[in-house]
């Protein structure tokens, strides 16, 4: 019979926008804390839709969503449309019952690569 | 182009869980530039409706597709297989694409996805806003190209009623701009006004939503 153990640790998938969190996860890179996750590099933040973020959901992984600062994106909008397009991920989710907890969203610059690691860490708690 | 909304997701679940085999079907026009029933709409809703089954402990095996329309029989073709194989199909087209694939697929459980509003315009990205009520008979030429029947809260067709202040519509200041405030000002500024003046007679409703649902023949177009 089974024994009853530790629930299996949930993947998370960190979608990564290449003018900011990108270049911090890469200064990051051998941290212990980065460790099983999937970075999904992007041009902006502002491609990630949210059919991206519900497949991945829907897959068993948690979604981090990683944008540039508010007011500092390269292309105008991006971090604010996905900020939108998490919060109505986050209504999809509490329409299907689900915690609304498994998508998340950060602002951080190209030399934060301290604050991505504790966000990641932040992100894996279940 | 006409406009909708998806209607709640509880709304929707509910028409549809005893279907163990799902069809959500998209279009790719008009409710897709609305942002309701489109490929991306699809797959919103299909990712919600898989997360809550595998919730509630429900089997159901969902598919997705998108046609270009769902107001044109040719388009069917190509997911002609997979509304064979659903016990249900959820349209995501607007009234007329859901009930004209029920036509098409005589025998097949089609459930709307969306509520169909109104013959719109994109205002800005986001914002929908209706300028054609579709009454059979356009009258824009009369009003410097703002339609009273459709922009006017009353559809008055001789001049403003006493709810317009500064250039808000009483139904709902906040929101709506006096239909005639903007007639006014358009003829105003077309050189126009002094036609303002003409009176205009009671308005033949028959050519629009009167008699029964429309019909439009074409014998040239005809086979």
């Amino acid at each position: 019979m089974k024994k009853p153990g530790k629930r299996p640790k949930q993947r998370l998938v960190v979608f990564c926008c290449e003018n900011s969190a990108a270049k911090a996860a890469e200064s990051a890179a051998g941290d212990p804390m980065l460790k099983g996750v999937e970075f999904v590099r992007v041009p902006c933040a502002g491609r990630v839709e949210i059919r991206h973020i519900l497949k991945r959901i829907e897959a068993g992984a948690a979604v981090l969503a990683l944008a540039c600062p508010l007011d500092n994106c390269k292309y105008i909008h991006g971090n604010r449309r996905t900020l939108k397009r998490v919060d109505r991920v986050k209504q999809v989710l509490k329409d299907a019952g689900i915690e609304e907890g498994r998508v998340r969203m950060e602002f951080l610059s190209s030399v934060d690569p301290h604050k991505l690691v504790n966000v990641i860490k932040e992100a894996k708690r279940p | 182009m006409i406009t909708a909304e998806r209607k709640p997701f509880g709304e929707i679940a509910d028409m549809v869980q005893d279907a163990k085999k799902l069809l959500i079907l998209g279009c790719g026009s008009c409710v897709t530039v609305c942002m309701a029933g489109g490929e991306k709409e699809v797959a919103m809703l299909a990712s919600a409706m898989r997360l809550a089954n595998r919730k509630a402990g429900r089997k159901a095996d969902i598919r997705e597709a998108t046609i270009e329309r769902q107001c044109d029989r040719e388009w069917f073709d190509k997911v002609a297989e997979d509304i064979e194989w659903a016990d249900a199909v959820l349209s995501m087209a607007c009234g007329v694409g859901a009930q004209f694939c029920g036509e098409a697929f005589e025998g097949k459980r089609v459930v709307p996805a969306l509520n169909t509003k109104f013959y719109g315009a994109t205002e800005r990205q986001g914002v929908w806003v209706e300028r054609c009520a579709g009454c059979g008979k356009c009258v824009l030429a009369d009003f410097g190209g703002v339609c009273p029947i459709a922009r006017c809260s009353k559809s008055l067709l001789n001049g403003p009623c006493g709810g317009s202040q500064d250039g808000k519509c009483e139904v709902d200041p906040d929101r709506l701009d006096c239909g005639w405030q903007l007639i006014h000002d358009r003829m105003k500024l077309l050189g126009l006004l002094d036609r303002l003046e003409a009176v205009q007679p009671l308005k033949d409703w028959s050519a629009g939503g009167d008699g029964g649902p429309g019909r439009i023949v074409r014998e040239d177009a005809t086979l």
